[in-house]
């Protein structure tokens, strides 16, 4: 998995508008757990998924205007991941050492990215995709690198970044896939199309089904071979 | 008074009192004991619903078992504003489809539950791979309502489909099943949460 899906890379956790104002969601990259959240200031947050008092998981915590609260004792962290307030002890100033463990949450062309090493500046540019909308994700229970074989054999399918694929849904409309790795046999596919009509319902229907049945096809091992490449008049034998 | 036969664990009673709770229609419940006495399998209780199952609902001199029927009738009779099982025939079938999976596929939740909870002899395995199946398949239909702007299984607001799926999907984890690969259902849920009347059950948080 590891050289298909180097660590130090930007991954693609899911859509931007997926996660509104004060929600808060369980992410997983390379088997690591994450939390990610929004504060009712609209900034995003990627955070391990553990609480440091006493472990409980972030992910059923709920955020209270732009801290997140944990379940199970209401410890209030901020939007740095520092304990802010600790209920049982209301007058005490938590020490700058009471920490969450974050990551970076970067939100580009309609998804929200991270990373579990140290990858360069900035998320995938997607910028050469005109009229580029996120349709949906979608889990598939299949290794990763299985899933990016069967995404590199799509009609004119070509390498954006790590993980990240343009391929051909019709001649007007390309598809732009980002594979996040949840862990050895499972990863979730997030979807954006370009085209004219990208952002309009009929699109990203077209789109939906077409990623159902891609799941489908990856998980009962039904994939269709890619054509094999014309390789400038060059005749290959094998 | 209307009376519901009812466990405080149940499931399949809480789709009674929430929806209960949403039309703010009053009710008295007579307490089955149903884990560990096994009141709903005595030939009292059989004469009630020979089914041996919870909920039952009495109004008047109507007797009603499972679920989904009782949410049809209270609907039908009790909600003015005919919102929660609206007229037409086309919005009534997709809404009895909806139901049906309710009382059918998402029942495997349930029963992962219960082998969890209350030690029955259940596959587990099985189970809940049958749950997360139905799961798919509602994850995948909230996120296609999604597309469309719709936040609801059917229709512009929240009918008595939801109110039935509502309770096994959102006490999964209780079978060992978690929401983590639905992320359409967990918001789902949490708009869920914020119809007026909304009420919790052991298991169920309220935000
Ligand atoms: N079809 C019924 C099923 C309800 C049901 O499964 N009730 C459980 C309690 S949550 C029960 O009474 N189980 C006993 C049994 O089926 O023997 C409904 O939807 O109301
Ligand atoms: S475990 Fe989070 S506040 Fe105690």
């Amino acid at each position: 998995m590891s050289d298909l899906f180097p660590k130090d890379s930007w991954y693609a956790l899911g859509g931007s508008a997926a996660l509104d104002a004060g929600a808060v969601s369980p992410a997983c990259l390379f088997g690591e757990e994450r939390v990610v959240w929004r504060g009712e200031d609209g900034a995003s947050h990627v955070w391990h998924n553990q609480c440091i008092h006493r472990g409980m998981r972030l992910q059923y915590g709920f955020v209270d205007q732009n801290r997140l609260s944990c379940r199970y004792h209401g410890w209030r962290f901020g939007g740095d991941g520092k304990c802010a307030y600790i209920p049982a002890h209301p007058d005490m100033i938590p020490p700058d050492d009471f920490c969450v463990p974050a990551f970076p949450s970067v939100e580009s062309d309609g998804l929200i990215w991270t990373t579990a090493g140290e990858p360069g500046d900035s998320p995938p540019d997607l910028s050469d995709f005109d009229n580029l909308a996120f349709c949906r994700s979608l889990i598939i229970d299949a290794d990763p690198a299985g899933v990016a074989r069967a995404v590199s054999g799509l009609e004119s399918a070509r390498p954006v970044s790590n993980g990240v694929t343009a391929a051909a849904l019709s001649t007007d409309e390309t598809l732009v896939l980002a594979v996040q790795p949840l862990n050895d046999r499972k990863c979730q596919l997030h979807i954006l199309v370009s085209s004219t009509s990208a952002d309009t319902p009929a699109t990203r229907h077209k789109c939906s089904a077409w990623a159902r049945k891609f799941r489908w096809q990856v998980e009962n091992n039904d994939i269709p071979q890619p054509a094999p490449q014309a390789a400038g008049g060059q005749e290959t034998t094998r | 008074m209307m009376q519901l036969y009812d466990y405080v664990l149940s499931g399949s009673c809480y789709k009674v009192r929430l929806f209960l709770s949403m039309i703010g229609k009053d009710f008295e419940t007579i307490p089955v004991d149903y884990y560990p006495g096994g009141e709903h399998k005595t030939p009292e209780f059989l004469e009630i619903n020979p089914l041996g199952q919870i909920p039952v609902l009495r109004d008047g001199d109507l007797t009603l078992r499972d679920a989904q029927a009782i949410l049809v009738y209270l609907a039908g009779r009790y909600d003015t504003g005919r919102t929660w099982y609206p007229e037409d025939a086309e919005t009534q079938g997709q809404i009895a489809m909806w139901l049906s999976f309710a009382g059918g596929e998402i029942m495997n939740s349930s029963a992962a539950r219960l082998h969890d909870m209350l030690f029955y002899d259940f596959d587990i395995d099985k189970v809940r791979a049958a749950a997360r199946a139905a799961f798919r398949v509602l994850d995948d239909h909230l996120t296609e309502r999604e597309i469309d702007g719709a936040d609801w299984i059917v229709g512009d607001a929240p009918t008595i489909a939801d109110i039935a799926c509502f309770p096994y999907v959102a006490l999964s984890g209780d079978g060992g099943i978690p929401l983590d690969d639905y992320n359409a259902i967990r918001r789902w849920i949490a708009r869920f949460k914020t119809i007026p009347g909304f009420t919790i059950m052991p298991g169920i948080h309220a935000n």
